[in-house]
């Protein structure tokens, strides 16, 4: 009875005419083509040339094509170690010196995709199979907020369980679990999705619940690759339905999308430049790029070979080099580094210029709580492969990787003002191409610090947080920016308001 | 400064040139900054996003927001040629105007 619900389903997902709307002349806005003449075109870059690139992305502009060709072709290790300055440079004039952290929540791992690299592939009999209850999501939910999280990504399979309504009551639940801290209580704030592509009609409903940031990974490129691994008999086999997902959410309202690719799975300069090609036809067709970039690189999956074995695996140098090239290529866009690569490679690729990642991470469907039962001695506190997509590199705590970076003299934020402001879509990305959003980013980041250090942090996190904490206050005071009106005498106050245990205060 | 029912009437008035809701109110931001100096911006609410529609895209650092309905507020930066009563005033015109244009 299942199984027949699941193909009927299945087969009314697509939704041909909302894709054909989108393509220009028949044809998509990945032209395999013209990608590998551009990058055999720039495959010997002078440095002269690479340099004036370099100098057009600290301009805060976004580099054409050929241009990333030239980047991604740079053998000179010298002129690596400008672009690596330059990525970090971007990403301190535009969101200024804080690092965004999320929490992923798994909700599901029912899937009706057979994706040759995913644990969650239907034909995967060794993954155990769960969706949560809406009791569960708000365990998980509490969970989460008692480490200090304000932010979520919320994580769904593709599946008729899992699919848009189920979606909604999510984001609708997480946002109703309230915390009690200090004098008042703890929240998420902003909860994002990472799911299958839908309808149109179906992201409205996320639309309306509030949805923060809509994520979907084209995984690859590259249109044979593509083939090889989703077949043609699911949905996800349909490139194209995939490739103009976010096309529809922002035709739906949501103006927050976020791309990314599958690092592993096939060459990973022809992925830089496929993200970039989508950034630019979002701009074209709707004038907002996406909002975040990620570029998860491929790790062990249960039961595939594919994520062990892939000839196009990435190495570490070359993973710094492709975030590099990213940075520099769409410059107001975040950059998003998660804990499936190590402590080590994360310190590496913050330096090149990322500005969100996660820590606390549980990756398993109802992971966070199975974390705390383990803390009370009922189970084992090891990553369940069986229950996970793939697996994780750092599993340190949300603590641990704040002191880390505070030690280093970068702020953590919890910040999501943005889109509680009207700072969305257009809105935010006039700001951050004009380096305005950082200021707001600066600011928020120390409210939503404050909180953490009173709330969660260790002593020893609080310890470094306090003075660095004052460190960004007095550089608030000395910007120019801050002394327009009341801007400073509000900053101010809200921050007093905030160490008296107010809390959720923003600008 | 006028009372709420002759800031309404020009509102409507300055709305009526416009079809769509989001012209319309950036007709009423463009009058608004004109007449009293009041920069504004208006955002659809879902949930916990406000989401900028219309107004003034310049606008850096809004520090009032006030919810007109449960689909629309606005921010706006506050002004010294405005006493509270005035800004009010103008509020309240807001309110009656999205609470017969919009879909609520």
């Amino acid at each position: 009875m299942q199984s027949v619900k699941v193909s009927e389903w299945t087969k009314n997902v697509i939704k041909p005419d909302e894709i054909e709307k989108y393509l220009i002349n028949g044809r998509d806005f990945i032209d395999e083509d013209v990608i590998v003449s551009q990058l055999q075109a720039n495959a010997k870059p002078d440095k002269a040339r690479v340099r004036e690139i370099i100098a057009k992305a600290m301009q805060i502009e976004r580099l054409e094509p050929q241009e990333t060709a030239a980047l991604l072709n740079v053998t000179d290790n010298d002129l690596w170690n400008e672009m690596y300055a330059a990525g970090l440079a971007i990403k301190r004039k535009v969101y200024d010196n804080r690092i965004v952290f999320f929490a992923p929540l798994y909700c599901s791992n029912l899937c009706v995709n057979n994706c040759a690299y995913c644990g969650f592939r239907y034909e995967n009999k060794e993954e155990k199979r769960r969706i949560l209850t809406m009791e569960e999501v708000r365990q998980e939910a509490v969970a989460v907020i008692n480490e200090g999280h304000k932010r979520m990504i919320v994580v769904f399979g593709e599946h008729p369980r899992s699919a848009a309504d189920y979606i909604g009551e999510t984001i609708r639940n997480i946002y109703d679990v309230k915390v009690p801290v200090r004098t008042g209580y703890s929240a998420i704030r902003r909860v994002n999705i990472n799911a299958a592509p839908m309808s149109i009609a179906d992201l409205k409903k996320l639309w309306e619940v509030g949805i923060g940031t809509y994520q979907v990974f084209q995984e690859t490129y590259h249109k044979q690759t593509y083939a090889d691994l989703h077949p043609l008999n699911t949905i996800k086999g349909n490139y194209r339905w995939r490739l103009y997902a976010l096309h529809r959410a922002m035709e739906a309202g949501i103006d927050d999308v976020a791309v990314g690719a599958l690092f592993g799975l096939y060459d990973w300069r022809f992925e830089v430049m496929g993200l970039l090609y989508h950034a630019i036809d979002l701009e074209r067709q709707f004038g907002v790029g996406p909002h975040t970039i990620s570029f998860p690189r491929m790790t062990p999956a249960s039961g595939s070979s594919l994520s062990r074995n892939s000839n196009w695996l990435v190495s570490d140098e070359n993973f710094k080099r492709l975030v590099t090239v990213l940075r520099l290529s769409v410059p107001y866009t975040g950059l998003i580094i998660t804990a499936r690569e190590n402590a080590e490679v994360r310190r590496e690729v913050i330096g090149v210029g990322c500005t969100q990642t996660d820590a606390s991470t549980r990756i398993g469907v109802g992971g966070y709580t199975a974390a705390l039962q383990a803390l009370a001695g009922k189970k084992t506190d090891e990553q369940e492969i069986d229950e996970q997509q793939f697996t994780l590199g750092d599993t340190r705590s949300l603590d641990e990787v704040v002191r880390e970076l505070a030690e280093k003299g970068m702020i953590t934020s919890f910040c999501t003002a943005g889109y509680r402001c009207g700072r969305t879509g257009d809105k935010i990305m006039g700001l951050l191409k004009g380096c305005i959003e950082g200021k707001f980013c600066k600011a928020n980041a120390v409210l939503t610090f404050r909180e953490y250090l009173d709330d969660y942090a260790s002593p020893a996190t609080k310890a470094i947080g306090e003075q660095l904490i004052q460190k960004e206050i007095d550089e608030i005071k000395a910007m120019p920016f801050f002394q327009k009106g009341r801007m400073l005498e509000t900053f101010e106050r809200m921050y007093k308001q905030v160490a008296d245990g107010e809390r959720d205060i923003y600008i | 400064m006028a009372n709420v029912t002759s800031i309404s009437d020009k509102i409507s008035r300055i709305a009526a040139e416009q079809i769509e809701i989001p012209d319309k109110l950036n007709a009423i931001a463009a009058w608004l900054e004109k007449e009293y100096g009041l920069r504004v911006n208006f955002c659809r609410i879902f949930g916990k996003r406000w989401s900028y529609v219309s107004g003034d895209r310049q606008m850096e650092f809004a520090l009032n927001r006030i919810r007109l309905n449960q689909q629309y507020g606005v921010f706006y930066v506050q002004n010294k040629r405005l006493s509270e009563d005035d800004l009010e005033r103008i509020l309240q015109a807001l309110t009656q105007f999205l609470a017969k244009n919009s879909n609520e």
